[in-house]
């Protein structure tokens, strides 16, 4: 339970950010009723919603996972731009391939954001991870050596969560 | 006409022609993985586009369509990996252009 409490108390924050939101009141009563729900949702589900997010109050982590989400956002529109331009050509272009990389997180909640990333990143979305490997697929393969730019594009995301998580 | 409204039609309007390019792309694309890349991040940010275009009509609405948000960026890649997935293990839908594939590799160790 002690152990849990960092997790619980985060839980409880968001769901009562989501009540809130879905409410829209600042009626007394409908407050006390979502902290309410939100508490005992969050103990129910022994704050695995979010995990620990309170150590995201430390201004270094604050500021990387701030960073996170401006590089990843960057990085969607430049996606959409590019699926675009390929979408509306005469002859697609594609040279389509699977390709392995290292994955060194441990943690599965920044495994999974890893992987959510790549998906919504230019050019690549992942297919599976087994182990310590990470499967992605490229719409057009990067010349040179594939494995090499496939790791240090797992890496840009992998590098910046590290500091977040470890 | 305020200048709100003119940024909501344009903000609107890019999103529906981005969802028209998604839509477009799972019809050209060759074969099913080809297909995801069309059909996953084009979705995305077409559908956060037209949802916060929508919510520049309305502000109001903007805290129930943040959470729309909020949700369609956190389950759509999802989805998305287990039809990648499941497409991978049915070999009838493996596409025969595969410059690379280390996924089938490394099955093919382990078994």
């Amino acid at each position: 339970m002690t152990k849990n409490l960092p997790s619980i108390v985060s839980s409880s924050i968001v769901l009562f950010g989501i009540w809130l939101s879905l409410t829209l009141t600042f009626d007394l009563q409908e407050i006390i009723l979502g902290v309410v729900v939100s508490v005992l949702t969050a103990v129910a589900v022994k704050g695995a919603l979010t995990g620990n997010l309170l150590r995201l109050l430390s201004p270094e982590k604050f500021l990387a996972a701030v960073g996170y989400v401006m590089f990843f956002l960057v990085q969607m529109v430049k996606a959409n731009i590019d699926i675009f331009f390929r979408i509306f050509r005469p002859v697609i272009p594609i040279r389509p391939g699977i390709v392995r990389a290292n994955i060194t997180l441990k943690s599965e909640r920044a495994r999974a954001i890893v992987a959510n990333s790549i998906t919504l990143t230019p050019g690549t979305i992942t297919i599976d991870i087994i182990d310590d490997e990470i499967f992605i697929h490229w719409v057009f393969l990067p010349s040179g050596d594939v494995h090499s730019e496939t790791q240090a594009m797992v890496d840009s995301f992998a590098g910046r969560l590290e500091k977040i998580f470890e | 006409m305020s200048f709100m409204n003119i940024l909501a039609h344009v903000v609107t309007g890019l999103g529906a022609l981005v969802l028209f390019a998604s839509g477009l792309g799972v019809f050209r694309m060759p074969d099913v993985f080809n297909k995801m890349h069309a059909g996953t991040k084009a979705t995305t940010l077409g559908s956060v586009l037209f949802l916060f275009g929508l919510g520049l009509f309305e502000p109001s609405w903007l805290p129930k369509l943040f959470l729309i948000i909020l949700f369609i960026v956190l389950t759509n890649p999802v989805s998305s990996h287990a039809l990648a997935r499941a497409a991978h293990n049915e070999p009838s839908e493996k596409p025969d252009n595969l410059i690379i594939d280390d996924l089938e590799e490394s099955k093919g160790g382990d078994q």
